[in-house]
């Protein structure tokens, strides 16, 4: 029998425990009718949110998805949804905890890569949908740093984002994405990325050390001649005219100011 | 260069729910089409190709922002951020319509990715309708609200969600965005009459109409009817439609396929047959509202 009275809270409270749970309750007396059917009513808004995740899930890391297969990235999925209740508002957002799930993800030990290429296509799902801008030409920005270049500061495209792996994860993803057979033999070298989306298609770009520095120094606001001091640091052989010249293919620059 | 924005959807018109692999189809051709409807949480970032794609098909076509995840029929105050970014698409594609759902989908800071029937009751309606006065508020204009999927019957039933949603209108202004299959599956669920449902709304407020298929799904010896909009509407939810527009007169139909869905054609065709049967049915009604 129901509670009597039966108030809103507990129909908002019974169906949302009823869903999040790891197993569909027993019994769920907030609503009527034969019991068999009110446990498949239960089952129906369980399975939908599941399976909706999951699709979530598998749109966002389509190169995760390809490097674990189908049948394990199902259970990967509900393993995800299991660990912690979902609570980004936006659907695009749900696999931004990923990551850091696979990192303590048991099962995936042996594929150490794996969150750096979730980390990727996280990068990848953000510049896709970043704000619009229009990346400068050389020339442009040497007319805009005018007499003084050395004091210029730059703004990044609001797509750049900048990644670090110990791992090829960039390659790996490149292979996973256009899910090529066969082995891959990769040194564990480290690789430095940048996601970028200059114009409509998303770009992912392999960085020298020294590209990878100067671009973090600008992101972060310094001016050029420290952005070429960060990229001597990374490698203390960078030629500063081909960090630039790394930069300027990238289209990471939208606007040079003088402070 | 043309703008729709001004222009209302025909109230005899069709339209399909618009997805990403259809972009390039509806700027090349969509014959027959009166409107695209998208799904606004799909153009809540700030650009890249979703913005560029509809920025174009905007151009061709007039336009219906459905929003889903608002949780409108939820207990907690709506969440400022997402209205906000309502808001932003809203502001960006000046739609013919906006529409919303009596549902919620997030609760306590879990958000459930899903459409959820809110308890039937007088303390839920009220704040319902704060939620649309302050939805309708931020957005400067009226929203539809569209009738639920159920999959349970609530234990209690204070108010009828017929009742429910002719007082959601009549106290807020909003309108009804009726979705004759969202009311099929749940009279087979939960055990109602479809026709008396259809034949209890408000026919004045509905400015909109959705169709859309669902599966049959088997739990045991239990069928369970479940909205998953991934296949032609059935005959009994066509003849839903035709019964209302008897009733009412031409509004707005709308097809959506969500699931696995067929190119642009195959679903331009499911909505101008839809069209016709509410042509054939609508424009004999008596009276339009």
């Amino acid at each position: 029998m129901p509670p009597d009275p039966l108030t809103d809270d507990m129909w908002y409270d019974a169906l949302g425990a009823a869903i999040l749970a790891k197993a569909s309750p027993q019994a769920f007396p907030m609503a009527v009718g034969d019991e068999k059917r009110v446990e498949a009513g239960v089952l129906v808004y369980r399975n939908n949110v599941r399976a909706a995740y999951s699709r979530a899930l598998a749109d966002a890391f389509p190169a995760v998805k390809s490097l674990v297969g189908e049948e394990f990235f199902a259970y990967l999925a509900r393993a995800y949804f299991d660990h912690a209740p979902p609570r980004a508002r936006l659907v695009a957002r749900y696999g931004d905890g990923l990551p850091a799930f696979l990192e303590a993800f048991e099962p995936v030990a042996h594929l150490p890569y794996l969150p750096d290429v979730a980390r990727l296509e996280i990068a990848w799902l953000k510049a896709y949908h970043a704000a619009e801008a229009t990346s400068l030409a050389p020339a442009d920005i040497a007319a805009a740093a005018g007499e003084n270049p050395d004091a210029a500061r730059a703004r990044l495209h609001p797509s750049a984002q900048l990644l670090e792996s110990a791992w090829p994860a960039a390659t790996i993803w490149r292979r996973a994405r256009r899910e090529q057979k066969g082995a891959l033999k990769l040194d564990a070298t480290p690789e430095r990325v940048l996601v970028i989306r200059p114009e409509s298609a998303v770009d992912v770009r392999l960085l020298s050390p020294g590209a990878h520095a100067a671009l973090g120094a600008l992101a972060a606001g310094a001016t050029f001649s420290d952005a070429v001091e960060a990229a001597l640091g990374a490698d203390a052989a960078a030629a500063p005219e081909a960090v630039f010249s790394e930069i300027m293919a990238a289209g990471a620059i939208t606007k040079v100011f003088l402070t | 260069m043309s703008r729709f924005s001004q222009n209302p959807i025909p109230a005899l018109g069709a339209g399909i729910g618009l997805k990403p692999h259809h972009y390039r189809a509806a700027l090349d051709g969509a014959d027959g089409l009166d409107f695209f409807e998208v799904h606004a949480e799909n153009f809540m970032g700030d650009g890249g190709p979703p913005h560029r794609w509809l920025a174009a098909i905007r151009e061709t076509r007039a336009l219906s922002v459905h929003g889903v995840y608002l949780s409108i029929g939820g207990r907690n105050d709506l969440d400022k951020d997402h209205l906000a970014r309502l808001r932003r698409v809203v502001d960006r594609y000046d739609p013919a319509i906006v529409s919303e759902h009596l549902a919620w989908s997030a609760d306590g800071g879990v958000f459930f990715n899903d459409l959820i029937a809110p308890p039937l009751t007088s303390a839920a309606l009220a704040r319902t309708c704060d939620h649309v006065d302050e939805v309708q508020e931020a957005l400067g204009r009226r929203i539809l609200i569209e009738n639920p999927s159920s999959y349970l019957a609530p234990a209690t039933v204070e108010i009828p969600e017929t009742d429910f949603l002719n007082e959601l209108a009549r106290r807020t202004g909003c309108g009804i965005l009726l979705d004759v299959n969202n009311v099929y599956v749940s009279a087979f669920n939960i055990g109602f009459d479809a026709e008396c449902y259809i034949d209890a709304i408000d026919a004045g407020a509905v400015g909109e109409i959705h169709v859309a298929g669902h599966a049959v799904d088997r739990f045991d010896d239990v069928v369970i009817r479940v909205d998953d909009h991934g296949s032609p509407p059935p005959p009994p939810v066509l003849a839903l439609l035709e019964r209302f527009a008897r009733r009412a007169g031409l509004r707005p139909v709308l097809f959506e396929w969500d699931t696995r869905p067929p190119a642009l054609d195959a679903l331009a065709q499911e909505a101008l047959a839809a069209k016709e049967i509410m042509r054939a049915a609508g424009e004999g009604a008596v009276h339009a509202s």
